[in-house]
């Protein structure tokens, strides 16, 4: 014994730890059993022990993943647990770590659901990227239920009162139970074929994890990943998540939802537009009563009051110019008319009439009245006329000495 | 299919005009042009939310034919 290594207890528990963390089916795996000792801790923790006929086993489940269960197990439920195991080192107690559980009569469906998610997932089922954008306001909205039921009465009516111009179509199809994977699938793809919907809501009311099976089904996914149209998927509640809420374009909460996501409130847009359009009038009054006051006030300033003050000034001399115009005008008009009358006068004194007073006299000959100015414009014994200052009188020629000669 | 795109493009434009008009550093001729802009927008927005009643169908699969009917035939029916 003496050659051969010795472990302390926490070496060996050490060793086991991690050759059971490097185990691959130790690491992730579903055990099924029965609960029974089921605490849970005020730290949030859970504690519980696996059971069936023959064996037991420890199991803790950390607050994280307890808080997320979505039913409260309690003693005596038969459960499925997805986990992985290790040890607890001071006690030397080797525990099932429980990550996720759910009632065993789901087991087998849970499975199926974790393998397809990981599948459709590899194939880009979910990416964020082809994500279609959901239309602002459609014409026409699609929708893939059960005709009976709440989910169908609510997504219509609620889409009416929203927008009640929208028409609706209604695929009506089986939402559980055989064959209702095939129908909801033919349902998307008759829209897709029809084009006659902007966008679709598929879904149902809640019910469990088999009654929402449909929606968890290959079938359904590839025809929302391959459609067209806009998807928003709507199953069951708000804490049922299937693959094709995963798969859609939009996962709302519940059916409701799903309409309120589908359509714009018609109400709320038009007051919205009448608010634009108070704001469009207001604006353009403050805008108009701005440029107002901005040309009250330059009509104030200063430069304008003196343009006026020039204007008037101008004015001014304008008029006292026009009078003494006017003066000149008069002056030169006056001084033309004493010239004027200075050469009528002068006239006066030239008229040859006025010569007559003074022992001269005007000869003119009898027969046509023209003045004889010289002696050869006489002839012998024509009768002449003989002009002087107060009467005429008649003279014959008697004879003729032209002195020019 | 028809239309829906507007609706939202005319909704955004007048939206734009509205921040440009309150924003006010426009000339006072352009503001006048975008608010006759606006208005008209408006008023092509409110009209489109007045359109007619939608109405509601079913689609049945009657053997081989596949047809559309009225929710309210299928209530009478």
């Amino acid at each position: 014994m003496s050659n051969e290594k010795i472990f302390t207890v926490k070496e060996i528990n050490n060793y086991i730890k991690y050759l059971i963390q490097n185990d691959v089916l130790l690491s992730h795996i579903y055990v099924k059993g029965e609960i029974s000792n089921f605490k849970l801790h005020t730290s949030g923790h859970a504690y519980f022990t696996l059971k069936d006929a023959d064996s037991r086993l420890k199991c803790v489940m950390f607050k994280g993943n307890a808080s997320k269960l979505k039913f409260m197990p309690e003693d005596g439920s038969a459960v499925v647990v997805r986990g992985y195991f290790s040890i607890y080192e001071r006690d030397g107690q080797y525990q099932l770590y429980a990550e996720d559980m759910i009632p065993e009569g789901t087991g087998s469906l849970y499975k199926a659901y974790e393998q397809l998610k990981k599948k459709l997932s590899a194939l880009g089922y979910f990416d964020e990227a082809i994500k279609k954008k959901l239309p602002y306001m459609p014409q026409a909205v699609g929708v893939v239920t059960s005709p009976t039921g709440a989910a169908v009465r609510d997504i219509i009516s609620i889409i009416k009162r929203r927008c009640s111009n929208v028409d609706i179509y209604l695929y009506p199809v089986q939402v559980q139970g055989l064959g209702a994977e095939n129908e909801i699938a033919e349902g998307i793809r008759y829209f897709n074929a029809k084009a006659n919907v902007d966008v679709m809501i598929i879904g149902r009311g809640g019910g469990s994890i088999e009654e929402l099976w449909a929606f968890n089904e290959e079938e359904v996914a590839k025809a929302i990943f391959e459609s067209n149209i806009p998807v928003i998927s709507a199953v069951g509640h708000e804490t049922d998540f299937t693959i094709a809420d995963f798969t859609a374009d939009v996962r709302a909460a519940t059916p409701s939802s799903a309409a309120e996501l589908a359509v714009p409130d018609k109400q709320s847009l038009m007051s919205k537009v009448n608010q634009y359009k108070y704001v469009l009038n207001t604006s353009i009054i403050n805008f108009i009563n701005s440029y107002k006051v901005r040309i009250e006030k330059i009509s104030r300033d200063n430069v304008f009051r003196q343009l006026e003050r020039k204007i008037l000034n101008m004015n001014q001399t304008l008029n006292s110019l026009n009078k003494y115009l006017d003066y000149n005008m008069m002056n030169i008009i006056k001084n033309n008319r004493n010239d004027l009358d200075k050469t009528v006068g002068k006239l006066g004194i030239l008229n040859p009439e006025s010569a007559l007073g003074r022992g001269y006299g005007i000869i003119m000959r009898k027969t046509d009245g023209k003045l004889l100015t010289s002696v050869k414009d006489f002839q012998l014994h024509e009768t002449l006329e003989i002009k002087l200052k107060d009467g005429k009188a008649e003279a014959e020629v008697i004879g003729i000495e032209d002195l020019s000669l | 299919m028809k239309g829906n795109f507007s609706f939202e493009q005319a909704l955004k434009r007048l939206e734009e005009i509205v921040e440009i008009l309150e924003a006010g550093n426009i000339s006072l001729e352009e503001s006048i042009k975008i608010y006759q802009e606006g208005i008209n927008l408006s008023k092509l927005c409110s009209g489109m939310l007045e359109e007619a009643e939608g109405k509601v169908m079913a689609i049945m699969n009657n053997g081989e034919q596949i047809g559309e009917f009225s929710i309210n035939q299928i209530r009478e029916a």
